[in-house]
């Protein structure tokens, strides 16, 4: 059973906003589901706040990324759709939805507002190079960060929606149902995109199968 | 109804090697396949590497500056609504408020981040879905973008 409000202890003045809590405390919000979280939220809650850009940051950051082609650009809408979550969590509806799936929908929104604001004014996203992350510290080592670079540049080149479909099913994970709400599809055509956004990954990416599987082409 | 290769081929084609992504209705003659064709197995297990590929590419870091600045968000906003609501817009504002606030919440980013991960649901699903209607209601909703019809 998920503890309660009351049950976790933190003291949170909604009106000042000021957290009081403690290790102990984020200890016990580790438990509680998305849904718990955002109601702790609309509440003012920032610890809350805290524990789920902790949970949903880095994933969304990669699937903004890999849509825009953009670092700079994912992290943008990275504060954007986390400033959408804070003004909006009052209004979450316990029971409606899944966050993590709701949240997707807004990171995908907020990208493809700014794909069709750059559209036929700057460089197609197909030419804008690798969207990989340059920074030291990166976790992969040379040869993975080689695949990657190659995967980016391969989904960089996919068609937008058959990218969106790709990334959600086959990079963040999400079940095919929960795919289909982010891109507001059936499952008919969520399995149209990934056909085709398979076969042209395939192809982009034989080499890197074949090393995988040993199969010399 | 038996499957055949050009039907598992399809099956592959879309959904991959995991047989938790595959159409119900498909899943036992899929299966029924598999135990018989060796061939079968073979695109299955090529499928299965390209999957692996696809699913190991790793997440971004996300810097300290970005984390500051997310974690500032509610600081900020509650200064900029006092200020005259949101028309002054508050990501520009984030800098004034990027220190106290962000720092006291960092111990809680660090604390909860990647100890917690919803499990993720793999079951197909055939229904045609639209998470507007049940989620969004009269308040929060996803943002102004439209979902643009498949291609």
């Amino acid at each position: 059973m998920k503890p309660s409000w009351e049950m976790t202890g933190l003291a949170m003045d909604s009106m000042r906003g000021a957290p009081t809590a403690g290790p102990a405390d984020a200890a016990a919000l580790n438990i509680l589901s998305d849904e718990a979280l955002m109601q702790r939220i609309g509440r003012g809650d920032e610890p809350a706040y805290a524990a789920l850009v902790g949970r949903h940051l880095s994933r969304n950051l990669g699937f903004a990324t890999r849509l825009l082609g953009d670092r700079a650009e994912g992290e943008e809408v990275m504060q954007e759709a986390f400033l959408k979550l804070w003004r909006g969590a009052a209004n979450w509806q316990p029971g409606s939805a899944r966050f993590t799936t709701w949240f997707y929908r807004v990171v995908l929104n907020l990208c493809i507002d700014r794909q069709r604001k750059r559209r036929g004014s700057q460089v197609p996203i197909d030419d804008a190079g690798d969207p990989v992350d340059e920074r030291p510290g990166a976790d992969a080592d040379i040869h993975d960060r080689q695949v990657s670079r190659q995967i980016d540049g391969a989904l960089a080149g996919l068609p937008e929606r058959q990218r969106e479909a790709v990334s959600l099913c086959y990079l963040q994970g999400l079940s095919n149902k929960e795919a289909a709400d982010v891109l507001q599809v059936n499952i008919k055509a969520l399995e149209s995109l990934l056909t085709r956004g398979r076969a042209a990954l395939k192809q982009r990416l034989g080499h890197l199968r074949n090393e995988l599987t040993g199969i010399t082409p | 109804m038996s499957m055949g290769m050009d039907e598992f081929r399809t099956l592959l084609d879309a959904w991959g090697a995991d047989a938790a992504r595959w159409p119900r209705e498909r899943q036992a003659d899929a299966e029924a396949l598999l135990a018989s064709s060796e061939e079968a197995r073979l695109l299955l297990a090529d499928e299965a590497a390209f999957d692996a590929l696809l699913a190991g590419m790793p997440e971004p870091t996300p810097g300290a500056a970005l984390v500051q600045d997310i974690l500032a968000i509610p600081r900020a906003a509650r200064q900029d609504r006092r200020a005259g609501g949101w028309r002054f817009g508050v990501l520009p504002a984030l800098p004034r408020f990027a220190g106290l606030t962000a720092a006291t919440l960092l111990g809680f980013y660090i604390g909860t981040t990647s100890l917690f991960q919803p499990a993720q649901s793999m079951a197909a699903d055939t229904e045609t879905v639209n998470i507007s209607d049940y989620v969004f209601g009269e308040g929060i909703d996803a943002g102004s973008a439209d979902g643009e019809a498949a291609e």
